[in-house]
């Protein structure tokens, strides 16, 4: 309308809209009626968009899905997802890393050649809020505990192959570790930290994060006092034998837990199927504490008062409780029509359930989640979600 | 911009009815904030409410009461509004307090009497080539989907913007004529993906439900004529 302004000033005259009495406003976004309980919220990687499902010991139930992501067309992989303290808002990553979907002649859709960026989605109408951009293939993402500041990993293959196929030091394979002021979406800052990071962990003064770099068999200890400054404190070879950079892990430290009893850092290891415990006290692994859990070790949660440790693994799709304090172990097998690929395991804030969540395998099986009772052990149902689900965060009710 | 200030003098220019000038807007490229912006809804919307021009979009007629858009990926109407507006148009996305947009709605609610169906989109994501059809049927496909934006093949006569391809010509000389990577498979991308999958540009994408690949392959015959690889 401003560029008619000179056209109507020369007619001597001033044009307004006159919108009709209370019209011409946009309806508010619906809020689902689910949003008024507890439930999940589940990223699918490749079908761009979230679930959500009950959050209790009673059998699961499915209470909708919601597309998200920044365009209809493409797959743009969210990733995993973090809940603020309040449950007001959600952050979650678009990867841009969906490798076989989408073909043509500018190639593959996705394999994670374009940044990927940290989404802030409110919780209850699902609107995005706001967005920043971060590094190729984002991974993790994880926030600070009054929720001001996300935390996100990058796991970019691109470069590590980048830096082999050009004869270039360990240090040009690094990926980064950004940090994402939540309030106003703000990066503050993106620093190489080490090849593959992925699984995140910050330590209960919020000045450490641990990160594992699945390629070097290393955990990365991150000083994030600053967030605008974060320093690389050390990198500290997982076991006994770790991999040289470009040979294949020995272990490939994939995600971890930090004990909410006495900060330590448990790291579940893909290739040696076993979990290994860092100990922040004597700043070195505790090689004492190396629990084989079989199968492919994935993201694991603690119970609340630290004494027992849940770990998923893919491969036989069991869950293995550590106990943290004699070290004995035992088994919970997932039933195979509920679940194929176990990704994670995430225990409800009452601690009396938990949520399996299962990749399936795309495109041919959907993935799914599970609810499991803690006490007796034991799977209480299963639904369907869509492909590949990725990553879970628990909301309380909208008031 | 002549129907808009049509519109304001045909108002007395005191006040313009937010319908009329959403009407007016809707054929109007400023919608956009980018300068260089070629499109207007029009270009890619029909406005009757049966209309079987082929274009990528679906009809404005019911649009405001519809429950979801873009195959259900959009659930506000304004979110729709703006992915045309920031993907296509290269503009900002229009806040909800936006003038433009506020007599936007007004005028899509006036052709949105009942409550619409969510309508399908359908996105083809693999490229595979197609079978040329009758080049007499791609004339007409052409002329409806295409000549709107890229003018007639090979001189781009009436094309919308100099800064659009003429096609084949332009397409032949900056692709070639490999099959997997030349004039055709491109065309079919741009066709099927526009913008998106990394192909670049600004060209909204023809969904299965606007544009068959029967249509699609009787347009790649049309266009054989004036050079485009067979």
């Amino acid at each position: 309308m401003r560029a008619l302004g000179p056209f109507l000033l020369l007619l001597g005259c001033q044009t307004e809209i006159a919108f009709p009495l209370g019209g011409g406003h946009f309806p508010s976004p619906l809020v689902p009626s689910f949003v008024h309980q507890a439930r999940f919220a589940i990223t699918n990687n490749r079908s761009d968009s979230l679930s959500f499902v009950t959050a209790s010991t009673s059998p699961i139930t499915k209470l909708g899905d919601v597309p998200i992501g920044d365009n209809p067309v493409e797959l743009e992989g969210p990733h995993h997802i973090a809940a603020s303290p309040d449950g007001k808002f959600l952050v979650y990553n678009l990867s841009n890393y969906v490798p076989g979907t989408g073909s043509g002649p500018h190639g593959s859709h996705g394999l994670g050649n374009l940044p990927g960026s940290l989404v802030k989605l409110d919780a209850a109408t699902m609107q995005n809020l706001g967005e920043a951009l971060v590094d190729r293939s984002p991974g993790e993402v994880i926030l600070s505990q009054d929720g001001r500041f996300a935390y996100v990993t990058h796991y970019d293959l691109l470069r590590e192959l980048q830096a082999l196929t050009q004869g270039g030091k360990e240090e040009m394979a690094y990926s980064a570790l950004a940090i994402v002021e939540t309030a106003t979406m703000v990066r503050r800052s993106l620093t190489p930290v080490c090849v593959t990071a992925h699984g995140a962990g910050l330590a209960a003064d919020g000045k450490t994060i641990y990160l594992t770099c699945a390629h070097t068999d290393q955990l990365a200890v991150v000083d994030v006092a600053d967030p605008a400054h974060p320093a690389v404190v050390s990198r500290l070879p997982v076991g006994p034998n770790p991999s040289p950079f470009g040979s294949p892990p020995t272990y490939g430290p994939y995600a971890l837990s930090i004990s909410p009893g006495d900060g330590s850092v448990w790291i579940s290891d893909n290739n040696s199927g076993d979990v290994r415990v860092y100990d922040p006290q004597t700043g070195a692994m505790d090689a004492k504490r190396t629990l084989f859990v079989g199968g492919i070790a994935m993201f694991s949660a603690f119970s609340q008062d630290g004494k027992t440790l849940f770990v998923p693994h893919q491969g036989d799709d069991k869950i293995t409780l550590i106990d943290t304090s004699t070290l004995s172990k035992k088994e919970l097998s997932l039933p195979a029509q509920a679940c194929l690929n176990v990704h994670l395991i995430t225990l409800t804030p009452d601690q009396k359930g938990a949520l399996v969540v299962c990749e399936g395998m795309p495109p041919k099986r959907l993935g799914s989640a599970l609810s499991l009772s803690l006490d007796p052990l034991a799977v209480t149902g299963f639904v369907e979600l869509q492909q590949f689900p990725d990553g879970a965060a628990w909301l309380p009710p909208w008031p | 911009m002549i129907r808009l200030l049509l519109v304001g003098l045909l108002s007395g220019c005191g006040t313009v009815p937010a319908a009329d000038y959403g009407r007016a807007l809707m054929s109007d490229r400023t919608v956009s904030s980018a300068a260089s912006n070629p499109f207007s809804c029009t270009t890619c919307h029909p406005t009757t409410e049966n209309s079987t021009a082929l274009k990528p979009g679906y009809t404005i007629v019911g649009a405001a009461s519809r429950s979801a858009y873009w195959g259900g990926f959009e659930n506000t109407l304004l979110g729709a509004i703006n992915q045309c507006v920031v993907q296509f148009m290269r503009g900002r996305a229009l806040p909800p307090t936006d003038e433009k947009a506020r007599a936007l709605y007004v005028y899509l609610q006036s052709l949105s009497p009942t409550v619409g169906p969510l309508l399908p989109l359908t996105v083809v994501s693999d490229i595979v080539d197609l079978s040329s059809g009758d080049p007499a049927a791609g004339q007409t496909f052409y002329t409806d989907a295409c000549a709107g934006c890229h003018g007639a093949p090979h001189t781009g006569q009436g094309r919308l913007s100099s800064l659009i391809p003429i096609i084949p010509d332009e397409s032949v000389a900056a692709h070639g004529s490999s099959a997997q990577t030349g004039a055709r498979p491109i065309t079919i991308e741009k066709v099927r993906h526009g913008k998106f999958f990394s192909a670049g540009g600004t060209m909204p994408l023809f969904a299965l439900e606007r544009l068959s690949d029967a249509q699609l392959g009787s347009i790649l015959g049309y266009l054989e004529q004036f050079g485009l690889p067979k």
